[in-house]
């Protein structure tokens, strides 16, 4: 250990460098210290002390993570290939009892049990939200352990991208779970929690939209769901659309809709430009953007140009007589010609979109699209990697368990 | 002297620090238990406790029960003419506990610590406080209910390290802490509650029960001296199926008897719907404590209404384990709240105890997030002080105005724990001058403080002038101004209260009224002859003969009750 100690340990007066800590330790500390505080007369010195307290917990359980971390480096190491190598000795007894696997097992079972019905659920929402009470109307989830196990399946799930009828378990689930009523309810769920909770924020900003625009983008949601391929008219209006709701509410986006088609469609916009090294707006607007709009840079003005036209494709839609189409940049007004080109140019691309697609994985899986995407539409290299996946679905580890202390990572 | 109070909803306890244990105040009757009802008498005089609760039935317009669940808000509560706030009627529960104390300790009581529920908002703690200074009482702390229950039981258990989760079901709220102790620290880790739900819910449920299996006309719910005999004896037939497989419900409308047969599973599903409701707190406790339910040592239970086999079955299933009911779930709040005078007078006893509490909500303002450079999203939650933190604590946050013309900002003030403000508690909002200049220069500080009686602080303090503003939250309605306090402390004085060596006489009169007005034929003439005999008798103020005339009396009551099947209201 360094000989160094956080000034939070030194506060409690934990200074001995040779004294091996841990959360009682620390916990002793802090009662000795407290008991020369009158909490009420003295709420400064309280705050100070527990401060000192919070922050000396957290360092040790980065310190035993770090630790683990190095133990498991180690291992690995030690792990290659050597006849000469004893065989390496039983594992310790963990130093933490270990818990009863009864609640993981019982609310891995009715989830699994109701995932099982899966396809002939997806259809509707309120078949969905049925078999969601049922399954929580479970014997079984009576147990409060057993039941966050469950929530934590349905958590994990969405948080793995859109499948067909994610789009209403997510509803289903904000109300049978209470998400969206609390804002620090899937914290406990790790990175999980955290991806779903900025989800439902993004969904909370899509109905902060107008009603008219809502419908809109959910029929083209419906669209993008059901694979309906754009024609060159539609095109530029999804593409529009599109661009904004990537940019607005990414993380709900991904939830209640397949990330292939998105990307498929800003591809088409990008291949049925007339002078595609000129004319597509960079960065290509590909469905793979992480970053928040302050940092798009040189592309976030297209994008302002998109949004608007998401607007004017809206009037122009009501409007009873067949308007001319939105010009998006002035110099490209299309002729009838241009867009008959655009169109052909478009369908048969499609064709071959959906050609590849029947070849390949329904599965977005690790570094898998790039493998598969055919050799037509080559995808640039920043896009290899979807939009966004769980690390476990990377490769990066195991999926975090509801609760940390007790998880596959094994430390707090 | 100070006394501990546990303020309930259906029933109030006075308890006390004494000769180095916790030690429970019996009122006039000699009972521990003080309904928590007031009642205006034909002379105008106030009668708290049981002899209100008996006239709950019979002057239905001139008693109040269940006021705990308005405290905070700006309702009244008319009893005859005059309208009463929530906090006057508790301050009148109060006085009587008070003087209770007085007559036990024999020396002046003007301290008190009172419990709350850990979910009570600031607001309602305010109005809890408000309530005590119009009794006459220095309220020296609030405390959560659940941490008072833990106390009592954790002061058995002070040498050990454990880690517990209080399940505190009352008359009208639930809450849910979960503590560790460790070298004589009782940490609260979390807290969680619902402010409306508890066993008079169950009693509503049953009588919703009755009406929609009986089939009763909906005209009947404005008959209210109806409603409170129908509700005594669903309180009746709930108590019955605590201890026997069924009970009967039974009331008359003046033209038919009606009656319903009741077994536990009828119960079950009539509270189905609140049993539920019991499960959101208890998982979010555990999930801000960060604990498995296996990983508790014990769950301990609180309040009356656990004494409901179908919530402790409950408890059982979700908790995978026999809850402890070492102390009676009645009192263990009282007991608790006594442990806490002894902490607060540093007695010698618990000299190495300090106890810790949490917020057990978030606090925040409302906020506007950008989209973009020009696009907002308004309305929005920012908590500056997250539940579950320890407290007392102060924490500040910087924020900046959306408009830059603007001379002001307004502060609106949340409590919860939705995304959006509109969903929480608005506690109130501070109006902030702002200055001309950059979006620095107008930025303010933002801070909230709260306390270890759960009452919040704001101050707001502007960048460029380093003015503060705040202090006290504005525009909330249920709390008085001190103003106001004072003003209904003076009305109140005014008020005769009856005379407390007088209320176990008035208390039996009250229910041999009850009975009579239940009865019919002779039985009621029966019960309306022995009442006249007593009320002579007590004319006399001979108290020699007062005595065996409330024996007899009593006798006669209790006769009537045991072959009564009209309407019995609630034993004691």
């Amino acid at each position: 250990m360094s000989a160094v100690l956080p000034p939070s340990l030194v506060a409690l007066g934990l200074t001995d460098p040779t004294l091996e800590l841990d959360e009682r330790t620390l916990r002793r500390a802090y009662a000795r210290n407290l008991k020369l505080i009158d909490v009420e007369a003295e709420p400064e010195r309280f705050q100070t002390l527990r401060e000192h307290l919070d922050q000396s917990l957290r360092w040790i359980a980065w310190r035993d993570q770090a630790r683990q971390a190095a133990d498991a480096a180690t291992s690995a190491e030690g792990a290659t290939p050597d006849a000469a190598q004893p065989a390496p000795a039983p594992a310790a007894a963990p130093s933490i009892e270990q818990p009863d696997r009864k609640p993981e097992e019982a609310g891995t079972a009715v989830f699994e049990s109701f995932h099982g019905q899966w396809p002939s659920l997806a259809q509707e929402e309120s078949t969905v939200r049925h078999a969601l009470q049922a399954a929580l109307g479970d014997e079984r989830l009576l147990n409060i352990d057993a039941r966050t196990f469950f929530e934590w399946n349905i958590a994990r799930l969405l948080a793995g991208g859109w499948r067909a009828g994610h789009e209403h378990l997510l509803e289903a689930s904000i109300d049978a779970f209470d998400w969206a009523a609390e804002h620090a309810r899937l914290a406990h769920f790790g990175q999980v929690g955290a991806w779903l909770s900025a989800a439902i924020r993004d969904r909370a900003t899509f109905r902060a939209l107008g009603g008219e625009q809502i419908e809109v983008l959910d029929r083209l949601i419906a669209r993008v769901r059901q694979a309906v391929p754009p024609d060159a008219k539609t095109l530029q209006d999804e593409v529009a659309q599109l661009q904004f709701l990537v940019q607005r509410v990414p993380n709900w986006l991904r939830i209640v809709s397949p990330v292939e088609p998105v990307n498929q469609r800003f591809e088409m916009w990008r291949q049925i430009q007339p002078s595609p090294p000129q004319r597509i707006p960079q960065p290509t607007p590909q469905f793979v953007n992480k970053r928040p709009a302050s940092e798009l840079g040189p592309g976030l003005l297209i994008m302002m140009v998109l949004i608007i036209l998401v607007s004017l494709s809206g009037l122009l839609r009501q409007s009873p007589q067949p308007a001319p189409r939105p010009q998006w940049r002035p110099e490209e007004v299309a002729t009838e010609a241009q867009l008959m080109r655009r169109q052909a140019h478009a369908e048969a691309l499609l064709a071959q979109v959906l050609a590849a697609r029947q070849s390949q994985s329904p599965k977005p899986g690790a570094g898998g699209r790039a493998a598969s995407s055919p050799a037509l539409l080559p995808l640039p290299a920043s896009t290899d990697v979807p939009w966004w996946r769980p690390p476990w679905e990377a490769g990066q580890g195991n999926a975090p368990s509801p609760f940390p202390s007790l998880g596959d990572s094994g430390g707090k | 002297m100070i006394i501990g109070i546990d303020l309930g909803t259906t029933n109030s306890l006075a308890a006390v620090w004494r000769d180095g244990r916790a030690q429970l105040i019996p009122n006039s009757l000699g009972e521990v238990l003080t309904p928590s009802c007031v009642s205006l008498d034909a002379d105008g005089s106030v009668l708290v406790g049981r002899a209100a609760r008996e006239r709950l039935q019979t002057h239905p317009e001139r008693t109040a029960a269940v006021f705990k669940r308005y405290m905070g808000s700006d309702k009244t509560i008319r009893l005859g003419a005059r309208d009463f706030r929530p906090e006057e009627l508790s301050a009148l529960i109060l006085k009587a506990l008070k003087a209770d104390a007085e007559a036990l300790l024999g020396e002046p009581v003007d301290e008190a610590i009172i419990t709350v529920p850990a979910y009570f908002s600031d607001g309602q703690r305010k109005a809890t406080r408000a309530a005590g200074q119009m009794a006459g009482l220095r309220v020296e702390r609030l405390l959560n209910e659940p941490t008072a229950a833990a106390l009592a039981y954790g002061i058995h258990q002070r040498d050990e390290e454990s880690k517990f989760l209080v399940f505190d079901l009352g008359g009208g709220t639930f809450d849910v802490s979960i503590l560790q102790m460790y070298d004589g620290v009782m940490e609260v880790r979390s807290s969680a509650g619902d402010n409306f739900l508890g066993g008079e819910d169950v009693v509503e449920a049953l009588v919703e029960l009755f009406f929609r299996r009986v089939g009763l006309s909906d005209s009947l719910r404005r008959d209210l001296g109806f409603m409170r005999r129908l509700a005594a004896q669903a309180e009746a037939a709930k108590r019955t199926l605590g201890t026997q497989p069924r009970a009967t419900m039974r009331i008359s409308d003046g033209t038919t008897e009606h009656r319903l047969e009741l077994d536990e599973s009828a119960l079950e599903t009539a509270c189905k719907p609140l049993l539920q409701r019991l499960r959101a707190p208890v998982e979010r406790a555990l999930r801000d404590a960060n604990l498995r339910s296996s990983e508790l040592d014990t769950v301990v239970l609180a309040g009356g209404a656990t004494r409901m086999p179908i919530v402790r079955r409950l408890a059982t299933t979700m908790f995978g384990r026999f809850p402890a009911v070492d102390l009676n779930p009645d009192e263990v709040v009282a007991l608790g709240v006594a442990v806490q005078c002894g902490l607060k007078a540093r007695d010698a006893a618990l000299a190495e105890v300090v106890m810790t509490d949490v917020a057990p909500y978030s606090l925040g303002i409302a906020m506007s997030m950008r989209l973009d450079d020009d696009t907002w999203s308004h309305g929005h939650f920012d908590p500056i002080i997250e539940r579950n933190t320890v407290v007392p604590v102060s924490r500040v946050k910087t924020y900046a105005p959306t408009g830059q013309r603007s001379d002001h900002v307004a502060l609106q003030v949340y409590q919860g724990e939705a995304r959006m403000a509109r969903d929480n508690i608005a506690l109130g909002s501070l109006k902030v001058p702002l200055p001309p200049g950059s979006e620095q220069d107008r930025s303010v500080d933002v801070r909230f403080t709260y306390d270890v009686n759960g009452l919040l602080q704001v101050e707001a303090r502007v960048a460029k002038t380093g003015l503060s503003y705040g202090i006290v939250i504005e525009g909330n309605p249920g709390v008085l101004t001190d103003e106001e306090i004072q003003q209904h402390l003076k009305s109140l004085a005014e008020l005769k209260i009856h005379p407390r060596e007088h209320l176990e006489n008035r208390t039996l009169l009250a229910r041999a009224e009850r009975l009579y007005e239940q009865s019919r034929g002779d039985e009621r003439e029966w019960i309306g002859r022995h009442i006249l005999r007593f009320e002579q008798l007590l004319a006399t103020q001979d108290t020699r003969r007062i005595a065996p005339g409330y024996k007899a009396l009593a006798e006669v009551l209790d006769q009537h009750d045991r072959n009564s099947f009209i309407d019995s209201g609630p034993r004691p």
